[in-house]
C-alpha cells in the first residue's frame, strides 16, 4: 500500500502537461487557479480604485469590505444588480488586463469553450498532490498550506459556475437571447462531456441547475428541445442518487478505456471524509484499512493524472477571455444571492406581485443581514468573527419575522414558483401551482419548548405560547419595563423591590419537570435577586465578560424562588457550584460562581431569598429613592 | 418480508421511504453525524464501495419501518453543487452547526435561505452538533434556541463523538415526515371541495407531492 502513495507521487510530481500549458494557465491570470485569496483581493481592490467611485449602496457597510465587493464586476450595486452585470461589459469596468472587452461566451463555439476550458483545467488537476488528499483539509482553515492545489482546483470549478450563471443571466432584455446562452452552454457542456472534462462540465451542469437559473422557466421554454434533452441526460449523469452511481459507472468506463479524463473530484472528497471519518487517523500507526482505502482513491486519482490533452489546440484570444472573468471565491455566497434576486428580477415568481413584500423582502433580508458579517467571515478579517457573525445575524429576527412566518405562506410565496417546479421536473414540465402553508400544526409540536419561562422574551405576546403558558407575559413584560429603569439608574424598583444580589453565574438545568432535559449545557447570566424572584439576564455577546456590561439590559426571564432550596455541592471538590430545587415544578438546577467566597455569598443571599427573608437590609453600595 | 401488522407491503421491508439531506458548513461532523447514526449497519467491510447502504437505516417509529435514505456531500461543500435538483423529491432536511464554530452558526441562515430557494415547504431541523465539550462551546444554548424559535424550527444539541442526542434528533425529524406525510394523506382524503387551491391551510401541500414518497 505505501508502494501505491509513493508511486503516485512520483506520476504527480512529474506532471508532464504542466510544463508545456503552465505558462498560459493559471499565474497570469486574474481569474486563474493559483491566485492565493489576498492576491485576487488586492489585485481586483486594484481595478475597484481603478474605476473611481463606488455606488452608495456599497458604503453602507464597511468601506473596506464593501470596496473589494464592489470590485467584482457585475456585482458593483446591490440595488442595481441587473444594470451592473450589464454594466460589467462595458470597457470601463472590465479588468485592465482583459483582452477585449466585448468577448463574451456567446464569442467563442462550445467546441473552443470546451478545449480551452479543459486545457486551463488540467494543470490544476495534476497540480494537486496525494498528501493533500490524504489530510482531509481542504476544508479547514489551513487549507491552503495544506492543500493548496484541490482549493484552487475546487476554485476552477466554482469559477466555470459563476461564469456560466453570469452569462445566461446577463442578458436581462431579452428572453430569446437568454435561452440562446442556455443553449449554447448546454452544447458546451455536451462537448465537454466527449472531451471528459467532467470537472468543468459538472460545473455548468450545477450553474443551470443553481436556484438562479434551474428556476426561469420562460427562459427554459425557448431553450431548443434537443438541448434540453441533452441537458436532461448530461444533469442525470452527475445525479447524486445512489451516491453518485452513474457518474462512478461513468467513470469505470472511462478507466477502462484509457481515456484522458478530468474527473469531479467532490466524487473523491466526500470518499475520503467518509474514509477519514469510518479509519480515523489514530496517531500512531495508520490502520491498515484506512491507508488501504485511501490508496484506493489515491490510485485512481494519479491514474487520472496521466491525461493528455496536448492534443488540443491553444486558443489565445479564447483563453484570454476565459481568464479575464473575476471570480472571488470568498464572495460566492453574496454572488449567489445577487444572481438570485437579479433572476427573480427577470422572472418574477409566477404566484406573487413583483413588488409584494415577502418573497423580496425575505430575500433582501437575509442578504443584509449576513452580507457584512459574512465577509467578515469569509475574509478572516475580524479576530472576533465568530461573535461579530451571530451578533450581527440577530438584528435581522425582528419579532414579526416569526409573525409573519406563521399567521401566512409568505415566506414560502419566494419559493413557490421554484419550488413546484423542482418538484417533478424540469420548469417547463410544470404545470400548475399549488402554494401552500407551513404546517401550523408544526408550529405547535414542535417547537423546543423548556415551559414557558424558558422561552425566550421576544415578541412573545404577538405568539401565543404553544402550550398556552401565557399567564405571565404581562408579568415579564412589567419587569421588562421596570427592570430596565432600575438597571439604568443601577437603583432599586422602589417601595419593597430591590435588587439584593447580583453577579455573573453560569447555570445548568440538571432536572426540568423531573426529567433530564434534551438539551442541558452550561448558560451564562447575570443574575438578580430581587427579594424573593431571581431576574435573568443574557450575555451581550459571546465574548467571556462577566461584568454588567457584558449582558444585556433588558432581562431575559424571571422566576420566583420562594420555597426554592439552596443546595451546596461537596466543597471538597467543588467549591464554585450550588444547586437550586424547586420543588413544585420538579426541577434543579446548578450555578456555578466565578469564585468560592461569591458562591457562598450567593448561597446565603439565595436561602434568605428562597425564605422570603430581605438579606441585609438595604445594601450600602446602592442608592435608593426612598 | 413483511411482518404482517395490518401492514401489506408483501416485497417491501419497510412502511415509508424517506430522503433526508444533511447540510452545514464543512467541517460541522455531518458525516460524523451519519456515521454515528447509521453504526448498526456500519460495518469494516462496508466499503468495498463506499456508499449507498452505508447512508441507509430503517428505524421503527409508532411501529412503522421508515426507511431512511440520507444524502451527504460531506468533502464537498466548497463545490457549488448543491443545486435545486439535490434536493428534488427531499423529505427532510437536517442542518448543521458547530456549537464550537461560531461562523458556523452565523451561516445556517444561508442554508435555511437556500433550502427556501430550492425547494417546496419542506421539514427542517437544527442541530448543533459536537456539544461535548462546554469549554470550547461558542453558540450558547440559548441564542441557538432562540433562533430556532424565531425560525421555527426544533433544535438539537448532539454530541456524533459522545453518541449524545444523536438517535433522538434522527428520531425527531423522522416524526416530522411522517407527520407531514400524514397531514399530507388527510388532505387528499378530505373531499373536493375542502382543498382550497392557494389556500394557507396548516398542513396543507402541493397533492403532486404525495407522489414523491415511495418513489
Amino acid at each position: 500500500m505505501i508502494m501505491t502513495t509513493t508511486h503516485s507521487t512520483q506520476r504527480l510530481a512529474s506532471a508532464p502537461i504542466t510544463g508545456v500549458y503552465g505558462g498560459r494557465t493559471g499565474r497570469s491570470g486574474g481569474g486563474g487557479p493559483w491566485v492565493s485569496r489576498s492576491a485576487s483581493v488586492a489585485s481586483t481592490s486594484a481595478a475597484a480604485a481603478h474605476r473611481g467611485p463606488l455606488p452608495a449602496e456599497c458604503l453602507a457597510g464597511s468601506a473596506s469590505l464593501a470596496f473589494k465587493y464592489a470590485s467584482l464586476p457585475g456585482h458593483g450595486s446591490q440595488a442595481g444588480g441587473a444594470s451592473s452585470l450589464v454594466g460589467s461589459r462595458l470597457p470601463s469596468l472590465s479588468p485592465p488586463t482583459s483582452a477585449s472587452p466585448r468577448l463574451d461566451s456567446m464569442s467563442f463555439t462550445p467546441e473552443e469553450l470546451a478545449s480551452q476550458l479543459t486545457l486551463l483545467d488540467c494543470p490544476a488537476f495534476q497540480a494537486i498532490a496525494p498528501e493533500e488528499l490524504v489530510s482531509c483539509s481542504w476544508n479547514k482553515k489551513n487549507k491552503l498550506e495544506v492543500a493548496p492545489n484541490v482549493v484552487a482546483f475546487i476554485r476552477r470549478f466554482n469559477h466555470v459556475a459563476f461564469w456560466s450563471t453570469q452569462e445566461i443571466l446577463r442578458y436581462e432584455s431579452s428572453v430569446k437571447a437568454r435561452a440562446e446562452v442556455m443553449a449554447h452552454f448546454i452544447r458546451t457542456a455536451k462537448k465537454l462531456q466527449e472531451l471528459n472534462n467532467l470537472n468543468a462540465e459538472f460545473a455548468i451542469i450545477s450553474a443551470l441547475q443553481s436556484a438562479s437559473i434551474f428556476r426561469l422557466s420562460k427562459t427554459w421554454s425557448h431553450v431548443p428541445r434537443k438541448e434540453k434533452q441533452t441537458f436532461d441526460k448530461l444533469a442525470d449523469l452527475f445525479s447524486e442518487r445512489d451516491n453518485f452511481a452513474r457518474l462512478r459507472d461513468h467513470m469505470n468506463a472511462i478507466a477502462l478505456k484509457h481515456d484522458p479524463c478530468l474527473p469531479y473530484l467532490g466524487l473523491y472528497l466526500t470518499d475520503l471524509v467518509y474514509i477519514d471519518m469510518a479509519h480515523p487517523h489514530s496517531g500512531g500507526l495508520e490502520s491498515q484499512q484506512r491507508r488501504f482505502k485511501m490508496n484506493n482513491i489515491l490510485r485512481i486519482v494519479s491514474e487520472l493524472q496521466q491525461s493528455n490533452y496536448s492534443n488540443l489546440p491553444v486558443i489565445p484570444k479564447c483563453q484570454q477571455y476565459l481568464k479575464s472573468i473575476q471570480y472571488i471565491d470568498e464572495l460566492q455566497k453574496f454572488i449567489e444571492e445577487d444572481h438570485y434576486k437579479l433572476s427573480l428580477k427577470l422572472e418574477p415568481n409566477p404566484n406573487q406581485q413583483p413588488n409584494s413584500v415577502p418573497s423580496s423582502s425575505s430575500s433582501k433580508e437575509s442578504v443584509h443581514s449576513f452580507r457584512d458579517p459574512g465577509l467578515m467571515a469569509e475574509l478572516n478579517l475580524s479576530p472576533a468573527k465568530g461573535n461579530c457573525c451571530i451578533r450581527s445575524v440577530k438584528p435581522a429576527f425582528v419579532p414579526g419575522h416569526r409573525k409573519s412566518r406563521s399567521d401566512g405562506a409568505n415566506i414560502f410565496l419566494s419559493c413557490g414558483g421554484s419550488a413546484t417546479q423542482n418538484d417533478d421536473g424540469p420548469p417547463w414540465s410544470n404545470s400548475g401551482t399549488l402554494s401552500s402553508a407551513e404546517s401550523d400544526e408544526r408550529f405547535k409540536h414542535h417547537l423546543l419548548d423548556d415551559s414557558l419561562l424558558e422561552e425566550p422574551f421576544l415578541g412573545a405576546s404577538s405568539n401565543p405560547s404553544p402550550d398556552g403558558l401565557s399567564y405571565d407575559l404581562s408579568e415579564k413584560a412589567t419587569l421588562a419595563d421596570t427592570n430596565t429603569v432600575a438597571t439604568a439608574n443601577n437603583a432599586p424598583l422602589g417601595p419593597g423591590s430591590r435588587c439584593s444580589f447580583q453577579g455573573c453565574v453560569k447555570r445548568k438545568t440538571l432536572i426540568k419537570e423531573g426529567r433530564r432535559p434534551t438539551v442541558s449545557s452550561w448558560q451564562r447570566y447575570w443574575l438578580q435577586i430581587w427579594e424573593s424572584a431571581l431576574v435573568f439576564f443574557l450575555p451581550k455577546t459571546l465574548t467571556k465578560g462577566t461584568e454588567r456590561k457584558d449582558f444585556r439590559s433588558e432581562p431575559y426571564k424571571f422566576k420566583s424562588i420562594l420555597g426554592w432550596i439552596v443546595m451546596v455541592a461537596d466543597t471538597t471538590t467543588d467549591n464554585l457550584s450550588f444547586q437550586l430545587t424547586d420543588p413544585f415544578q420538579k426541577s434543579v438546577y446548578r450555578f456555578r460562581a466565578p469564585t468560592p467566597e461569591l458562591a457562598r455569598t450567593w448561597v446565603h443571599c439565595l436561602h434568605m431569598s428562597t425564605k422570603g427573608i430581605d438579606p441585609e437590609g438595604t445594601p450600602k453600595n446602592l442608592i435608593t429613592f426612598e | 418480508m413483511a411482518l404482517g401488522g395490518g401492514h401489506h407491503h408483501a416485497s417491501k421491508d419497510y412502511d415509508h421511504l424517506f430522503k433526508l439531506l444533511i447540510i452545514g458548513d464543512s467541517g460541522v461532523g455531518k458525516s460524523s453525524l451519519l456515521v454515528r447514526f447509521a453504526d448498526n449497519t456500519f460495518s469494516g467491510n462496508y466499503i468495498t464501495t463506499i456508499g449507498v447502504d452505508f447512508k441507509i437505516r430503517t428505524i421503527e417509529v409508532r411501529g412503522e419501518r421508515v426507511k431512511l435514505q440520507i444524502w451527504d456531500t460531506a468533502g464537498q461543500e466548497r463545490f457549488r453543487t448543491i443545486t435545486s435538483t439535490y434536493y428534488r423529491g427531499t423529505h427532510g432536511v437536517i442542518v448543521v452547526y458547530d456549537v464550537t464554530s461560531g461562523d458556523s452558526f452565523a451561516n445556517v441562515k444561508r442554508w435555511l435561505h437556500e433550502i427556501d430557494q430550492n425547494c417546496d415547504v419542506v421539514n427542517r431541523i437544527l442541530v448543533g452538533n459536537k456539544n461535548d465539550d462546554p469549554d470550547r462551546k461558542v453558540v450558547l444554548t440559548e441564542d441557538a434556541r432562540r433562533f430556532s424559535n424565531q425560525m421555527n424550527i426544533q433544535l438539537f444539541e448532539t454530541s456524533a463523538k459522545e453518541n449524545l442526542n444523536v438517535e433522538e434528533m434522527f428520531r425527531a425529524i423522522t416524526e416530522l415526515v411522517l407527520k407531514s406525510k400524514r397531514s399530507q394523506q388527510d388532505q387528499l382524503n378530505q373531499p373536493a371541495e375542502s382543498i382550497r387551491v392557494g389556500s394557507r391551510r396548516p398542513g396543507q401541500r402541493p397533492a403532486k407531492k404525495s407522489g414523491c414518497c415511495n418513489k
